[in-house]
């Protein structure tokens, strides 16, 4: 045994494998490295001062828009509503947020669909180049807003269609359909391919396992989707602001657009009234992708 | 209520991985066949093919006589129990029972009473309205069962059902499921890698391996007449002997053992009967041939034997090849397995051989480290091809 290892084991003659596996070298554990309590100090900090960063610009901001003076102030001199009053009442603002809120719906309910169909394709039929169709619906996510927003511009011009809110609605239903596609996508790929089976075994062809079984048990991750889309395309201006062409004016064009001209706490009063319904919506987002079905 | 036929069936699958090549199986009508294997011996994928959701390369499948290799699963009359059971977890009882029969066109009023009916038959009454997450293990197996058994399917497919529960449940379940499927009397197919589950479970078993059928036959067969060593050592423990035929007299044959013992078994009606390419016919056994003795553990019988003999013959044993000199060992461990006791002893060529008794049927007066024979009855030794 000239060349036996630097741990020989112990074995027994005539048969090594019976028995021999008794007692092996005991190997040294390696004590478990605690984190040093510095980092966990940092990270708590960091945790802060990140928090402090979103709130407090949101507390200026909703502290301005109380402020009753004609300029944006802070701190505000005074409390005063007028300034939300304007809001609610002028046909500009109102227009800009029924505008806003027709697209969101609109774009949130096309991307979903576009996201839904090439989901469920792309996940339970083997498509030619489908890997690259995945990536295609994925690609507005990782092209700049801006040259989406020209492309859109050129086509709707080319074809003669310019300067309607129905341009937005498609613009934004594409350019937010990323996200509903990676959350169904998600969702389908969570869903138990034997359940499908299932509902096949007892009969149901497969457009009714689709309606009856598939559907159902995603619709959380849709419902998600929807909400998604309807935030994005809420907020989104630059696609927004080069397809609508001056004609066609959401939400957050009217807030940039009024502070070229002023700087009256009203932006601040609809900025305000913006954030509180994204809140909501992300509220009732989490409420609901808990429990769709209990 | 109808008969399965698998016809010459090969799948293979992307990347050339042939999980079924070439079986063939008629279940009878009204049987209880297990396909019993490893993982990846293609038991699955059997059962799959037989339900519709996979399409072999080559060869048909039958039911009832029908041709159905190219028919869909949901025209196939079928009724399967999943591994991971499958059941809606958006739906209540009630509705996962009625699904199938809703899907058959039964109308409401039939269907809830069939539903109830089926229910109440796995004892399942006044769970109609709770979800699957609600229920136990065993609550949601019998669930899987009535939705599958609901639409009165001619054929019943289960794929490892009882996998996720625990023994004591699982054996309830296993009486539940011999009971429920002798009541309807339906033709069933069941899938398990656990010999013990397909061993009082079944009418037949087909013990599968790489894609063959090893063996077919009633458990009994299976385990007294196994037609290859991988089913002798599939299917309940064994001992087994390497050595080569000295000597055969019609079925008795005389093996010398590769540590140089000498034993006598006999060729069981299972040798050579075997599906698989490596069962060669039990006529070519003879002398000088390399084969392999199998002796169930119950089977080996245990006798004292003289410490003090010389190590190389053992006083009674004859390694010459005398005949029935036995097989000097040592014991090594005794185990108290429930109503057994095991005995691992060693020969000295260091060749692990386990025997079992009775608790109770005899007292053995050896202890750990003591010296004793091992012998066997031929009749109870099979001779196998290795």
């Amino acid at each position: 045994m000239a060349n036996a290892g630097p741990r020989p084991a112990p074995s027994r003659p005539g048969n090594g494998e019976d028995m021999g596996a008794g007692i092996g070298p005991v190997l040294e554990r390696p004590s478990r490295r605690r984190w040093p309590d510095p980092s966990l100090a940092l990270v708590g900090t960091t945790f802060w001062v990140v928090l402090a960063f979103i709130v407090v610009p949101l507390g200026v901001l909703a502290a301005v828009s109380v402020h009753p003076g004609r300029f944006m102030t802070f701190p505000p001199q005074g409390f005063s509503l007028r300034w939300y009053q304007t809001l609610l009442t002028s046909s500009q603002w109102l227009e800009a947020i029924r505008n806003s809120l027709v697209v969101a719906l609109g774009s949130a309910v096309l991307a979903t669909s576009i996201a839904l169909v090439l989901a469920l394709v792309l996940d339970r039929y083997p498509v030619r180049f489908g890997e690259y169709m995945r990536r295609l619906g994925m690609m507005p996510l990782f092209l700049p807003p801006v040259i989406m927003g020209v492309a859109f511009v050129a086509f709707f011009y080319e074809i003669g269609f310019s300067g309607r809110i129905e341009n937005l609605i498609i613009a934004h239903g594409i350019f937010n359909a990323p996200f509903p596609l990676l959350l169904i996508s998600s969702g389908l790929s969570k869903v138990n391919r034997e359940l499908e089976e299932s509902a096949m075994n007892l009969g149901a062809r497969p457009a009714t396992v689709l309606r009856t079984v598939t559907l159902p048990l995603i619709r959380a991750d849709v419902f998600a989707g929807v909400l998604f889309a309807f935030l994005l395309s809420l907020n989104e201006y630059i696609v927004a602001f080069l397809v609508s062409g001056f004609t066609v004016v959401t939400l957050p064009i009217e807030i940039f657009s009024s502070l070229r001209y002023s700087f009256s706490p009203v932006i601040a009063a609809a900025s305000v009234l913006f954030i509180a319904g994204t809140g909501f919506l992300v509220w009732l987002a989490d409420r609901l992708a808990g429990g769709l079905w209990d | 209520m109808s008969q399965v036929d698998l016809v010459e069936v090969t799948k293979t699958f992307p990347g050339g991985v042939k999980a079924v090549d070439g079986v063939s199986l008629t279940v009878r009508q009204g049987e209880f066949l297990t396909l019993l294997g490893p993982s990846g011996c293609g038991k699955t994928t059997s059962l799959r093919m037989i339900a519709g959701f996979e399409q072999p390369d080559a060869g048909r499948v039958l039911i009832g006589g029908r041709d159905v290799t190219r028919v869909p699963p949901y025209e196939r009359d079928t009724g399967m129990v999943f591994q991971s059971l499958a059941l809606f977890p958006h739906m209540s009882v009630l509705d996962n029972v009625l699904y199938g029969l809703r899907m058959r066109g039964v109308s409401r009023t039939e269907a809830e009473r069939r539903a109830r009916e089926m229910l109440a038959l796995v004892q399942l009454s006044g769970y109609e309205h709770r979800r699957p997450h609600q229920l136990s293990g065993g609550q949601r197996q019998r669930v899987a069962f009535a939705r599958a058994l609901a639409v009165n399917p001619s054929i019943f497919l289960l794929d490892e059902p009882f996998a996720a529960l625990d023994a004591k449940i699982r054996d309830e379940l296993q009486v539940e499921l011999r009971r429920l499927q002798q009541r309807v009397g339906i033709t069933t197919v069941f899938v398990t890698h656990n010999q013990r589950e397909a061993m009082t479970l079944s009418d037949r078993i087909a013990v599968m391996r790489d894609g063959r059928i090893e063996q077919i036959g009633s458990p009994q067969e299976i385990y007294e007449d196994p037609a290859t060593v991988f089913v002798a050592g599939f299917v309940g423990m064994t001992n087994l002997f390497r050595g080569h035929v000295v000597e055969r007299a019609g079925r008795r044959v005389r093996v010398k053992t590769e540590e140089g013992f000498v034993v006598e078994a006999e060729l069981g009606a299972g040798t050579g009967n075997g599906a698989s390419k490596d069962s060669a016919a039990a006529g070519d056994v003879a002398p000088g041939k390399p084969v392999t003795v199998s002796v169930r553990p119950e089977s080996v019988r245990l006798e004292p034997r003289d410490q003090d003999a010389r190590g190389g013959s053992p006083a009674g044993v004859d390694p010459s090849g005398g005949g029935q000199g036995g097989i000097p060992v040592t014991v090594d461990l005794i185990r108290f397995v429930g109503e057994l006791i095991e005995y691992h002893l060693y020969t000295p060529g260091g060749q692990e051989i386990i025997g079992t008794y009775q608790r109770g049927q005899r007292t053995l007066s050896m202890g750990q480290g003591g010296a004793a024979i091992v012998r066997f009855d031929p009749k109870e030794a099979r001779v196998l091809w290795r």
